[in-house]
């Protein structure tokens, strides 16, 4: 993992290539000539700016035209549109998420050896939709009068701040700028790459700062006359503000640097939010050609999956990866190809797990905590499991058995982690819950607690999430052959939530989150980390400040290493303190996991040119946002 | 039109007396009603079918061939298997055997799919009477005996075809029969009683009683009932064990349904307390009680029938769309609600139309339970022509 | 009868009250609130969120406060006409409610107009020809399609008008009209949309409009003063049209203040498989996220329609019944 050095190492630069070669002929989509030639547009040269980011197409060259035709399930799927039009950061993940970065709305950034400051270089002439320069005044508007606002940002953004402090900026000149802290920030570029790096650059200061009181007296007064509580609230049904609030699709005058700009806003009751070209899009391919190819957007608003899977079947839908692409649908999808036009491509899953089975090592059951928290115990139910069979059913044999842990060919894989007790032995498990006091038997054949009492051991699973809860039924019946009294608990997802926060849970069944780059940004699967740590919800809530229970010494030596891979940018010292943390994961054998990660696929319009095969997918490097969606194109 | 009407007069001890000496034509009434039902040739063959799923229904554990829980991998979404009787017996003739023919497996790269290929070589020998799988029946006693089974109990036998994690559809459809069908009859059972006395007082009494009941009802009935449930079923401490749930699920669900019967007494009562032999045997002093439940109920038999027979299945299709919801009943209970919610997936439709077998069993109760009443509710009033 | 119908109205506000506090109750029932819910599935996507921002969200919404607070403060807006905001899509109520209820008070009446004109004659054709084959075929069609649960009537239409006869998916409406002003074309298209939906909801109903048509109609024509008609050679289709079909309708048009209820719990079913724009997806997905205030006004509302169907059946039932004494 050379390439991860490169992005993270102290004093590296990365510059945008040359492409003055290019300034003198662009060309635009033909919709935009008669714009230009009235003169409502200035000419595509004077749009896309000095020096527009290039962009090599995956295939070919594309062709002006059509609309994409997409779909959003349930209430409030923005993280669709996000995931899928709105990942412009000013540095970028490559396609193939090695963990190099690359330019984008910068075309460079240089590190401090300390990793405390962080210098960006812009793009000359760069403009917003509405024509209007993008400069660093913009990044600089929202690190200074946004971010610390208590209103607009009453919590402020983990990776946005050291131990409580928020960043210092200063701007050399309109295209560059410097984001400081006092002390090291070694996550910040692997952050600022990710989706959450796309807060930055959001924020046009001309347009937004019109509803700040520091700016315009009367936009108190203009937020009450648009019926907003206070101007805040009106700022951000305005300018969205935050990248996952449902109002940066609502207004179509917001400025955007995105390569499509809502003209249908994105609201309760929807049936269908539309996007159309941003004539000012600071993209171009090697032929010079402005981007985007694609005209315009159609998304429809969908109750339920199964109306846009039938989407799907009937070639209804261009793209579509998000909510139909799941191994259950996997058959009837293949099936639908010829007539629905449409073909499966593959998508690389890189969670630590296919899923993961947390057993509560907070239980407030004094009996249950002492058995809980006996490693032989989670041992026991480890061997318990037959996990090919398992695999063969849920997943028709994709995958191999693994426990959960960073994938195997990243700097961060644990072999021990990874295989330890994933033998079926039903001997060793019935060997080793008789040697921990679970030796007696009760009168329906189950084993009892050491007190003699019942041992009733839950096992939780949300339905929706089909093959989380088909999982759970199987490890039941997997325990019950060795004498665990375990049930399945069909839950709904925020009881299930509501449970597992308050440690009411015994054994929970849940996805594996990071298993690649990603473990540094969310580990909640190795230690205590956060409340979706599910088999140490306590210990976890003591980590972040908000109560729980002192956890004993292992624990808090993995969150000491934790904060020192914080604290330093070196790639290589990151990995060696992220093993010493996965060697005590190891020894505590937190969670029991089943099969190496599921991949995932899109399915995509025969009719759809330019997307990429095998590419890496995960929240902080969503699909098809790190394909550029905007040399997408269609072949008719 | 039935007993009370001809004989206002009469002093109903003495008529009491009578009937219990049996020396009114009492008995002779259902004689009549049976006489008439059997003219009714599709009740009488409902009878038999709801009979019969009351009776597989009952013996849900014998006649299942597996546990409905019991998953084989390599079967996932397998197709039904049919019944052969005879085999070849080597020598060219034909021998007695029942059997179901094994598959062919093979693993299709391209969708991940299971294609399954009837392999006539591989004949599956089956038997009546045969050990299985042990269960508690009526969790009282130990058994292992099964109706039907392969003789193997390592061989593939699924009748209904496999869901997705292989498990026997026949299995699973024949113990949803328990849950659903008793949800029904207790549940009508349940809002019958209160309906029936509600709905009667307050059609008999009017005025205050009328009005105060009416708003009750008024109330019950604009709730729409998808929400309740779904707040019901979230609120349900989560310690309870599954059988717990079902009974709470069926008060519930008979908390509402009892409106419905209470409406149309009402409706009828109303217009009933005026006739003249209502009016006559109030004048004759007949207790308020008496007068309900001997003059006027019987005459409203038919209604009363009519709206059970439309009641039950209407408890069976609500249990059937909230289970659908995934707000009923929930796994690893199984209903046949809980079955057809596979049948949200595309894939049923198109790969494996066998899932809705759970379906076909919610409408043919349903039609039987609805042609039964129909005969009923025609031969309860045996002196119409 | 004016004072009657005033007298109900009068009656019908202590029910809506009532109705309101069962519907804050049933929103409030289950555990936790939005932003748990909300919690927990930006995490199913593998989306992360802080605590803090939680407990943040929780201050803002006025989550924390006490439940009698909390009602007071909702009643008192809507007094206003203020439904308050909806959490999941940081919108006010208001905005989004009235069009999607429209659209499922359209649907609901249409299927009700459609369900009475089919229900009514068959039904007294059935009843006066009984055990005829009309008979025994209206009463297949009837049980059969009582039968079919509503979903599954749904889910296999659906495939099948979208993947045989090529319209688009579920919906009201193809995605040109979508949001386009109404014209004639788009009247068309949502005709060939509509009736889906239409069909599904109405099957069901109609055919037990049928049975308890027949069922009534059949009680009164066997007593006596049917047969003394037919003995006084009155023609046998004003026979059982003037007098026993109108006794007969009083316990039928008794249910029809409930077949609007139904009606709308049936369409949140319907609607959320066809995925209609009517207020039934709005409602699951609300009730699901416990975005309460959403919730809270769509069931508020759907009992207000209950209850004017009540009324209606009412006074209906007093025209056509005058043996109901209005006092």
């Amino acid at each position: 993992m050379k390439h991860l050095r490169i992005a993270a190492l102290a004093g590296i630069s990365i510059l945008a290539l040359g492409h003055a070669a290019f300034a003198q002929n662009y060309s635009q989509a033909p919709e935009l000539d008669a714009l230009v030639s009235s003169g409502d547009l200035p000419a595509v040269a004077d749009r896309v700016g000095a020096e527009p980011r290039v962009i090599v197409p995956v295939s070919e060259v594309g062709r002006y035209g059509g609309t994409f035709r997409g779909g959003m399930v349930g209430g409030n799927d923005r993280n669709m549109l996000f995931t899928h039009f709105g990942y412009e950061p000013l540095i970028a993940w490559d396609a193939d998420w090695t963990g190099e970065v690359v330019p984008n709305i910068a075309s460079g950034y240089t590190a401090s050896a300390d990793s405390k400051d962080f210098t960006f270089t812009l793009r000359e002439g760069m403009k917003w939709s509405d024509g209007s320069p993008f400069t660093a005044d913009d990044v600089a508007f929202f690190i200074q009068d946004v971010l610390p606002d208590e209103k607009l940002f009453p919590t402020k953004p983990g990776w946005l701040t050291v131990e409580g402090e928020l960043p210092t900026v200063s701007v050399a000149s309109p295209t560059e700028f410097t984001i400081s802290w006092t002390k090291p920030n070694g996550l910040f570029v692997v952050n600022a790459a990710s989706v959450y790096g796309v807060q930055l650059a959001l924020l046009n200061k001309a347009y937004c700062s019109q509803f700040m009181p520091k700016y315009n007296p009367d936009a108190e007064a203009n937020a009450t006359a648009a019926g907003a509580a206070d101007w805040a609230e009106h700022m951000v049904n305005m300018c969205g503000v935050g990248i996952e609030n449902i109002q940066r699709w609502r207004n179509p005058d917001r400025p955007t640097l995105e390569a499509w700009r809502i003209t249908e806003p994105y609201e309760a009751g929807a049936t269908r939010v539309t996007l159309e070209r941003n004539p000012y899009y600071w993209k171009v391919d090697t032929a010079g050609n402005q981007l985007p190819y694609i005209d315009d957007l159609s998304i429809s608003v969908n109750a339920e999956s199964q109306t846009l899977l039938l989407s799907v079947l009937a070639g209804e839908i261009d793209y579509e990866s998000r909510h139909t692409a799941n191994p259950v649908n996997l058959p009837v999808i293949a099936e639908g190809m010829e007539t629905g036009d449409y073909y499966i491509s593959a998508r690389e899953s890189r969670v630590g797990n296919a899923m993961t089975i947390s057993v509560n090592l907070n239980s407030p059951d004094p009996v249950k905590h002492d058995v809980f928290q006996n490693k032989d115990f989670r041992v026991a139910l480890s061997h318990a499991l037959d996990r090919q069979a398992i695999i063969d059913a849920l997943y028709l044999g994709q995958g191999t058995p693994q426990q959960v842990s960073p994938r195997q060919g990243t700097p961060y894989y644990n072999e021990r982690l990874a295989t330890q007790f994933i033998a079926y032995d039903v001997e060793e498990a019935n060997r080793l819950l008789d040697s921990i006091g679970l030796d007696k038997r009760g009168g329906n054949g189950f084993r009892l607690a050491p007190d003699g009492s019942p041992l009733v051991v839950n096992v939780a699973a949300v339905t929706a999430l089909g093959a989380m809860a088909d999982a759970a039924e199987l490890f039941v019946q997997y325990w019950q052959a060795v004498g665990v009294d375990a049930r399945f608990a069909a839950m709904d997802r925020t009881r299930f939530y509501e449970e597992k926060t308050a440690s009411q849970h015994d054994i929970v069944v849940w996805g594996a989150t990071s298993g690649g780059i990603d473990v540094f940004i969310d580990p909640r699967d190795y230690f205590p980390f956060s409340t979706e740590s599910n088999f140490a919800v306590e210990w976890a809530k003591f980590y972040i400040g908000d109560g729980g229970q002192e956890p004993p010494d292992y624990v808090k030596e993995q969150w000491s290493l934790y904060d020192q891979i914080k604290a330093t940018s070196d790639a290589d010292e990151q990995a060696a303190l992220f093993q010493k943390l996965l060697d005590i994961a190891a020894d505590q054998f937190y969670q029991i996991g089943v099969s190496t990660a599921i991949n995932g696929f899109a399915v995509v319009s025969n009719n759809l040119g330019n997307v990429p095969e095998g590419t890496p997918v995960g929240w902080i490097h969503p699909d098809p946002g790190t394909l550029s969606v905007e040399q997408f194109y269609f072949k008719q | 039109m039935t007993l009370e009407a001809p004989l206002p007069h009469q002093d109903d001890d003495l008529l009491d007396r009578q009937l219990n000496a049996g020396q009114l034509q009492a008995a002779g009434q259902w004689t009549m009603v049976w006489n008439k039902f059997r003219k009714h040739k599709l009740a009488v063959v409902s009878l038999f079918v709801v009979a019969l799923i009351y009776f597989v229904a009952l013996l849900a554990e014998f006649l299942a061939p597996y546990d409905p829980g019991k998953f084989d991998p390599r079967y996932t979404y397998v197709p039904p298997q049919s019944i052969g009787w005879f085999v070849d017996d080597g020598a060219g003739g034909q021998s007695f055997q029942p059997h179901v023919i094994g598959f062919d497996i093979k693993l299709d790269p391209v969708s991940f799919r299971r294609i399954f290929t009837p392999d006539p070589t591989q004949v599956i020998p089956i038997g009546f009477f045969v050990p299985g799988q042990s269960y508690k029946m009526w969790g009282l006693f130990d058994m292992n005996l099964h109706f039907i089974g392969p003789l193997d109990p390592s061989q593939p036998f699924f009748l209904a075809g496999g869901d997705r994690l292989g498990r026997d559809l026949l299995s699973r459809t024949i113990h949803g029969t328990r849950i659903s069908m008793s949800i029904g009859l207790v549940g009508v059972g349940l809002s019958l009683l209160i309906g029936m006395i509600l709905g009667g007082i307050s059609g008999y009494r009017g005025g205050m009683v009328d009005r105060v009941i009416q708003r009750v009802i008024e109330f019950i009935r604009s709730v729409p009932t998808i929400p309740l449930w779904l707040g019901l079923a979230a609120a349900m401490p989560k310690d309870w064990p599954p059988l717990q749930v079902y009974f709470a699920i069926l008060i519930i669900l008979s908390l509402i349904g009892w409106t419905e019967i209470a409406r149309v007494v009402r409706g009828r009562f109303l217009s009933l307390r005026t006739d003249d032999f209502v009016i006559a045997a109030r004048l004759d002093g007949v207790s308020e009680f008496r007068l309900i439940m001997r003059h006027m109920m019987p005459s409203l038999y038919s209604h009363i029938i009519a709206a059970i027979t439309l009641a039950i299945p209407n408890m069976i299709l609500a249990e059937t769309s909230l289970s659908f919801l995934g707000l009923g009943l929930q796994p690893p209970i199984v209903s046949w609600g809980v079955l057809l919610q596979d049948t949200q997936n595309l894939r049923a439709i198109t790969q494996a139309p066998w899932l809705f077998v759970p379906g076909a069993c919610v409408v043919l109760a349903v039609l039987a339970l609805n042609f039964l009443g129909d005969g009923v509710r025609d031969a309860a009033d045996p002196y119409a022509k | 009868m004016l004072f009657f119908i005033l007298k109900r109205i009068a009656g019908m506000i202590p029910a809506m009250l009532a109705i309101s506090v069962l519907a804050f109750t049933v929103i409030q029932l289950p555990p936790g609130d939005y932003v748990s819910t909300y919690a927990a599935q930006i995490a199913q996507s593998g989306e992360t969120v802080d605590s803090a921002v939680l407990n943040n969200l929780r201050e803002r919404y006025g989550l924390g406060e006490n439940v009698v607070v909390q009602y007071f403060k909702w009643m008192g807006g809507i007094v206003r006409g203020d439904f308050g905001q909806s959490f999941e899509w940081n919108q006010p109520v208001t905005d989004l409610i009235w069009g999607r209820m429209g659209m499922t008070a359209l649907i609901s009446v249409l299927t009700l107009v459609l369900m009475w004109a089919f229900s009514l004659p068959i039904g007294i054709y059935s009843a006066a020809r009984q055990y005829s084959i009309t008979d025994y075929l209206s009463t297949a069609f009837a049980f059969l399609a009582m039968a079919t649960p509503n979903f599954l009537l749904a889910i296999v239409l659906l495939y099948i008008t979208t993947m045989w006869f090529g319209v688009s998916v579920g919906g009201l409406f193809s995605p040109q009209f979508e949001n386009a002003p109404w014209s004639l074309a788009k009247l068309w298209d949502f005709i060939t949309h509509a009736w889906v939906p239409i069909f599904v909801l109405g099957t069901a109903g109609t055919a037990s409009l049928i049975r308890i048509m027949r069922a009534n109609l059949l009680d009164e024509l066997h007593k006596p003063y049917v047969e003394a008609g037919r003995a006084k050679g009155l023609p046998e289709a004003r026979l059982i049209l003037s007098y026993p079909t109108r006794v007969a309708l009083n316990p039928f048009i008794s249910t029809v203040g409930w077949v609007l209820p139904a009606l709308i719990s049936g369409e949140l079913i319907v609607s959320t498989v066809l995925n209609l724009p009517t207020a039934g997806p709005l409602l699951l997905q609300a009730l699901k996220s416990q975005d309460m205030y959403l919730a809270g006004a769509f069931i508020l509302l759907s009992g207000g329609l209950v209850l004017i169907g009540t009324l209606v059946s009412d006074v209906l039932l007093a025209i056509s019944d005058p043996r109901i004494r209005l006092s």
